[in-house]
């Protein structure tokens, strides 16, 4: 994380690091099933995105679901209901999967680059006298691999990733590039 | 080709992209407009943003390899519309004779640079009078006649604007660009986008109406955006395109598909007095392009910030908690629509503004509402108008030419922009769900209005509801206009209410 505002805080700004703002900004732009998982209807959708590609078999193995085929197939066939734990299970795979899907299609709309709009940190309850004066920023951030970084850091959860690129993104800003390592928020669009 | 050649045109291509002075800015724009190119499309073509374009024509200098891709347009363009030449005197004295400012006709003058001096060496002023070449009033004298100092017309800036000559608004000069600040023609140049892409999806359909109409209305989106960004240009306020919803309860939905908490004050309302009534002729009537006259309405400029109770301020916007005035009014519908859960409610800031206009001194209709809490920011009516402008004037002139896909083209681009700047997947440019609940609000709010004015002149509104319905007893030819213009109602239906006898 660039690193001269030291003691973020210290003077009362409210904020989060740039990485943390922009991981959730892509969070917020996930779309996929809206029923609930302990809803037939949600279930249903999700066993069926689940079952449709050996992506998603993998995926259900990365979130622990150990059941065999045929316990899978009476599922889909709603012979027999997943038990409480499966359930979990079976949304965080699914969401899990949508992500990675998401992410790709993403990182195709990203390659052209995007406008985005930072949000300066919160300032109404700093000390007088101690306040910065920091305006709401856009720029453009352009280059693939920038966003691919983004993406895939956002994908796997790799936090030092995401503060890696945010910085990369944020020393375009120039002198006062540091004023934007923590911030309020990030919106952008793709 | 032998290697000295090689090493000989790599000389010459070194020194061509040697970065060499471009054309003046104002002549950056005369190319580009004389191609009639917008700023977006050079922009896309140069793989830069319009502003950065913008930028370039108001004197900002390309860098790098950009500098060269844009030098190598601006050439061709320049082949292609060379600069008029400026030894022939421009439309200036013809527009001056033809300028009804009651000058003597003086045979074509030419502008004289020097203008006449005393013998001390200062310049002549005399009684103002029109300048011989544009016609508004100057204190020199060139050659003994009334003329601008050093024949410079169009830079002068304090002209009187009832003397300049009609032409002048649709037709700006180039010199205008000189005259430093914000010239007109910035806010004409963006009409041709919506034009420019209807004519280009009828000629990528073959003329084919039905084909290239579908293709419009499906890019109505990202083209009203674009619309919106390029009359974002030289704009006073920059407002914010996204919100954080998740910083803003009220905003946050419950659920991914569940509503927020604010209240549009939809209206929905029947009189009941007339239903029971001996069964009278009732004129269904329909406002015209509801929503894009709502776009003129108080919009908050930046993030909407929490405060608690107090005085409400004009110049901000946002959403309110106030509680519900009682509405003891048969004959008018609620202004707050048809809301049926007591208590406390968050409505925004046009449905407010019209509550404090109904208990003022003038209407007296209801007690000042109370408010508790506030999410407001700094707010501007002018954030969308320019947009608006584009819009309607493209709606009029298709009306007008009967140009049913231009109209239905703009239709879509109002309506969807409305729809999809909350929080929508089709469009991820803006996030702005306090924008859209506030001109929704706008248009029921001047839903309203039209219903009082209906009753205020001696028509019964028998029903008000959605955005644009308004049924009334009565001639109603006498209170509004008909017709498909923004101020004007469109007669939808006519039928009978009340018990048939």
């Amino acid at each position: 994380m660039a690193g001269r505002w030291n003691n973020f805080g210290e003077f009362g700004a409210q904020g989060v690091p740039g990485w943390v703002a922009l991981g959730r900004e892509l969070d917020r732009q996930v779309t996929g099933i809206k029923s609930p998982v302990d809803s037939p209807r949600g279930l249903a959708a999700r066993l069926r995105y689940l079952t449709k590609s050996p992506a998603g078999m993998e995926a259900m193995r990365r979130a622990g679901i150990n059941a065999r085929q045929r316990t899978i197939d009476a599922w889909l066939q709603k012979k027999q209901k997943p038990r409480r734990a499966n359930l979990e299970r079976i949304d965080a795979a699914y969401w899990d999967l949508r992500r990675r899907n998401l992410a790709v299609e993403w990182a195709r709309r990203l390659e052209r680059g995007t406008r985005i709009e930072i949000h300066p940190v919160d300032q109404r309850s700093v000390v007088r006298g101690r306040e910065r004066e920091i305006p709401v920023r856009r720029m453009t951030v352009r280059g693939h691999q920038i966003w691919d970084d983004i993406i895939q850091a956002w994908v796997d959860g790799d936090a030092g990733l995401l503060d890696i690129a945010w910085d990369e993104i944020i020393t375009d800003i120039g002198s006062d590039y540091d004023s934007y390592s923590h911030v309020t928020s990030i919106g952008f669009g793709f | 080709m032998t290697e000295n050649q090689q090493s000989l045109f790599a000389a010459v291509d070194a020194l061509l992209a040697q970065p060499r002075d471009l054309p003046a800015p104002a002549e950056r724009v005369r190319l580009r407009e004389a191609a009639h190119y917008s700023r977006a499309e050079l922009a896309a073509a140069l793989q830069v943003t319009p502003g950065t374009v913008a930028g370039w024509e108001a004197g900002r200098e390309p860098q790098g390899a950009t500098r060269a891709a844009y030098a190598r347009l601006l050439d061709g363009l320049a082949a292609r519309y060379p600069a008029p030449s400026p030894a022939a005197p421009t439309s200036g004295p013809q527009t001056a004779s033809d300028a009804p400012s009651g000058i003597s006709p003086v045979p074509t003058p030419a502008p004289v640079a020097e203008p006449d001096r005393l013998p001390n060496g200062s310049v002549v002023t005399a009684t103002v009078e029109p300048c011989v070449l544009c016609a508004r009033p100057t204190p020199y004298r060139a050659a003994g006649r009334p003329q601008h100092m050093g024949g410079l017309c169009a830079t002068n800036t304090g002209a009187t604007p009832t003397s300049s000559p009609a032409g002048a608004r649709t037709a700006p000069a180039p010199a205008d660009n000189a005259s430093g600040g914000r010239p007109q023609r910035e806010r004409e140049e963006t009409g041709g986008l919506i034009a420019q892409a209807v004519t280009q999806a009828l000629a990528d359909n073959g003329g084919d109406v039905d084909a290239a109409l579908a293709v419009l209305v499906k890019r109505a989106i990202p083209d009203a955006m674009a619309l919106l960004n390029s009359t974002r240009v030289g704009s006073t306020y920059d407002f914010t395109n996204y919100v954080d919803t998740d910083a803003i309860p009220i905003l946050a939905k419950p659920s991914r598909d569940g509503a927020d908490q604010i209240w549009e004050g939809r209206p929905k309302w029947r009189n009941r007095q007339v239903e029971a009534g001996p069964g009278r002729t009732v004129a269904a009537l329909d406002v015209n392009g509801a929503y894009l006259s709502a776009l003129k309405t108080y919009l908050p400029i930046g993030t909407l910030r929490h405060s608690e109770g107090g005085e409400y301020d004009r110049k901000r916007s946002g959403v309110y908690l106030i509680d519900p005035p009682s509405w003891e009014h048969e004959d008018l519908p609620n202004p707050l629509g048809h809301r049926q859960t007591p208590g406390p409610l968050w409505v925004t800031d046009p449905t407010l503004r019209l509550l404090i206009r109904l208990s003022g001194p003038k209407y007296g209709l209801i007690t000042p509402p109370v408010i508790h809490e506030s999410w407001t920011s700094g707010a501007s009516e002018a954030l969308l108008e320019r947009f608006r402008r584009e819009l309607a004037r493209a709606r009029d002139t298709a009306i007008e030419d009967g140009d049913h896909i231009t109209l239905e083209y703009v239709k879509a681009m109002y309506s969807k922009f409305v729809s999809t700047i909350g929080e929508s997947a089709a469009n991820r440019e803006m996030r702005r769900p306090d924008w859209m609940h506030i001109i929704r609000s706008q248009a029921f709010a001047n839903l309203w209005l039209k219903a009082r004015k209906a009753r205020q002149a001696g028509l019964t509104v028998v029903r008000m509801m959605g955005t644009d319905e308004l049924h009334v007893i009565g001639d109603w030819r006498r209170v509004f206009t008909e017709g498909r213009k923004l101020t004007e109602m469109k007669l939808k239906d006519e039928y009978t209410v009340g018990r048939e006898d």
